[in-house]
């Protein structure tokens, strides 16, 4: 299956990634060759098969809810890029 | 003078507790190699010597007082570094984590800890796990302590290179795909992917949710079953973790050979394989023949599309799993940003490498609306079809053995160049993920270039137990 330059700059806005022209260029070419790779999943007829979300049967083990301690705020303050008191700072949102 | 290099943890403990050595010896004696040794094998992104130093003298003390000490008093040993260790760097492998500290403690640390082990350094990776040969890391890559020249595998390259290494006795990797079994195989060591909920991921940064595990690298079948009965079992904080405890240590010895029905998939066994690896794992499996095992082929009939459903699958969830690198609360930050969506694009562009950018794009080309049918939701129909080939052929086997890998390690830089041909490496280990089975890879021999060769030894759901008992009779008997 081949890709556009413009398939890869959408996607790359979707995976929120500012791509050089070099970049879109090689991954062009190379996500067209792993996609015409996993192409072979086709020559399997899966009509009613069940798609396979998790492989034990068990579901989720919930736990009780119970208040119990969390990590410390400041703690996670620490590996903030940027922070103003208690807030992590980010450019406006809004223009 | 108790040598440490190559001791065993049974070994290292009993030296301690006999007061032949102490935790701070031991802890010199593997530091002493990893300074002689590491400039040039590169296992390790961060040394956590404070500490492990302080561990060791909490342990000496006790065992000065005679307090008693945990199972794993004095062990020193390595951490893949995707995996939290409280107030030490992660970085994942990647420059985006580079300056990251764990604000906590992942489930096995704590584990561990409590059993008094020690922490001696985080392990280099491919970068957040993606990779097999180790080189996408973003620290530069690591190289097998068997042979300068060649890769030791990946992602969790770090770890079985400093087990090999006789940097630490025994490691903790994670693996998704054959990221403990490959670069075990490569580098001459144990290493073993537990069952999918055997072992607590909290605290294991996640790469694809539905297919990590954590498990251990060491040198000797016992070893391997000691480390996984300390770090196994239920866990509160993680959903998919399974209400079982383990302690398979203590059923190693009553494995019997005679009538074990074994399984070997032809598939496995075809183009592509190394004849000099084909050759070493046939062998083994005749001499298990010759004690009394029994041999049949088995079909797999899916075995072919495991790949190329991995390839979905994997990546999809890594798409998901890496959203949260934005700059926003924790790592790097990209700078002369204008607005807050330049924050996200450039920061991730500067902050991934290739590896995981390309990752990224495939899982969110999956993802994305018009194509989930065709690619996502095909690929977890394939998945079912891989589990029930498993499921079918444990009806009639009690484990599989295969190769670990196609071939023996690569050279560094051979198969940089082309994401699908590495991506082919995994081809005998990718399988097992997706089933959510265990599987063992053990060192058997080597090959002319005197590189290791690694069989794999895998069982149904929660058998780790039958796995290890079997690594264990070989290394005794075989």
């Amino acid at each position: 299956m081949s890709l556009t330059k413009q398939d890869i700059e959408h996607v790359a806005k979707l995976a929120r990634l500012d791509l050089d022209e070099t970049e879109i260029k090689k991954f062009t070419l190379q996500l067209g060759d792993i996609l015409e790779y996993v192409e072979k999943l086709q020559e399997v007829k899966t009509g009613n098969t069940m798609p396979m979300l998790h492989s034990l049967d068990s579901g989720n083990i919930l736990r009780s809810d119970k208040n119990t301690p969390s990590i410390d705020h400041t703690q996670i303050m620490k590996n903030a890029p940027e922070a103003q008191g208690e807030f992590f700072k980010v450019k406006k949102v809004i223009e | 003078m108790f040598k440490v290099s190559k001791a065993t943890v049974l070994e290292i403990t009993q030296a301690i507790k006999n007061r032949e050595v102490t935790a701070e010896g031991v802890l010199d004696g593997f530091y002493e190699n990893i300074a002689l040794k590491d400039k040039e094998i590169n296992a390790f992104i961060a040394i956590t010597k404070d500490l492990a130093y302080q561990k060791a003298k909490e342990i000496d003390l006790k065992i000065t007082n005679g307090e008693k000490v945990g199972k794993l008093a004095g062990v020193p040993i390595a951490i893949k570094d995707n995996i939290n260790i409280l107030d030490e760097r992660m970085t994942c492998g990647s420059k985006i984590l580079a300056d990251f500290k764990s604000p906590y403690n992942a489930t096995v640390i704590e584990r561990l800890a409590a059993e008094d082990a020690i922490f001696i350094g985080k392990t280099n990776m491919d970068e957040f796990a993606m990779g097999s040969s180790c080189e996408t890391s973003y620290f530069g890559p690591t190289k097998n302590p068997v042979n300068l020249e060649y890769i030791p595998g990946g992602s969790s390259g770090g770890s079985a290179a400093a087990v090999a290494a006789d940097f630490a006795p025994v490691a903790l990797g994670s693996d998704t795909g054959g990221s403990i079994r490959q670069p075990a195989a490569l580098c001459g060591v144990y290493g073993l992917k537990p069952t999918y909920g055997a072992v607590s991921r909290y605290g294991l940064t996640a790469f694809a949710s539905s297919l990590d595990q954590i498990g251990p690298f060491a040198k000797s079948a016992a070893d391997t079953a000691f480390i996984f009965d300390i770090i196994s079992g239920h866990d509160i904080k993680d959903s998919t973790s399974a209400e079982l405890d383990f302690n398979i240590s203590s059923e190693l010895e009553n494995f019997n050979i005679k009538g074990l029905k074994i399984g070997l998939p032809t598939k496995f066994f075809g183009e592509g394989l190394n004849r000099e690896v084909k050759n070493t794992v046939l062998a083994k499996i005749e001499e298990l023949k010759n004690k009394g095992a029994e041999i049949k082929e088995l079909e797999m009939p899916h075995a072919d599309y495991a790949i190329a459903a991995y390839y979905i699958l994997a990546p999809s969830e890594a798409s998901s799993n890496l959203s949260r690198f934005d700059g926003v609360k924790y790592g790097f930050r990209a700078e002369n940003i204008k607005n807050l969506m330049e924050e996200y694009t450039k920061t991730r562009a500067e902050g991934f490498g290739d590896e995981v950018k390309r990752r990224i794009m495939i899982g969110t080309y999956a993802l994305s609306s018009g194509y989930y049918d065709a690619y996502y939701l095909k690929a977890q129909k394939m998945r079912t079809l891989i589990k029930e080939d498993y499921d079918k052929a444990f009806e009639a086997v009690d484990v599989i053995i295969t190769p670990t890998t196609p071939d023996t390690a690569f050279k560094l830089g051979e198969k940089t160049g082309a994401p699908l041909a590495m991506y082919l490496s995994d081809i005998y280990t990718i399988s097992i993920n997706l089933a959510g089975i265990p599987a063992l890879s053990m060192p058997i021999g080597n090959d002319s270039k005197n590189l290791p060769i690694g069989m794999q030894i895998i069982a149904p759901h929660f058998q780790e137990s039958r796995i290890l008992g079997l690594a264990s009779f070989m290394e005794r008997m075989l």
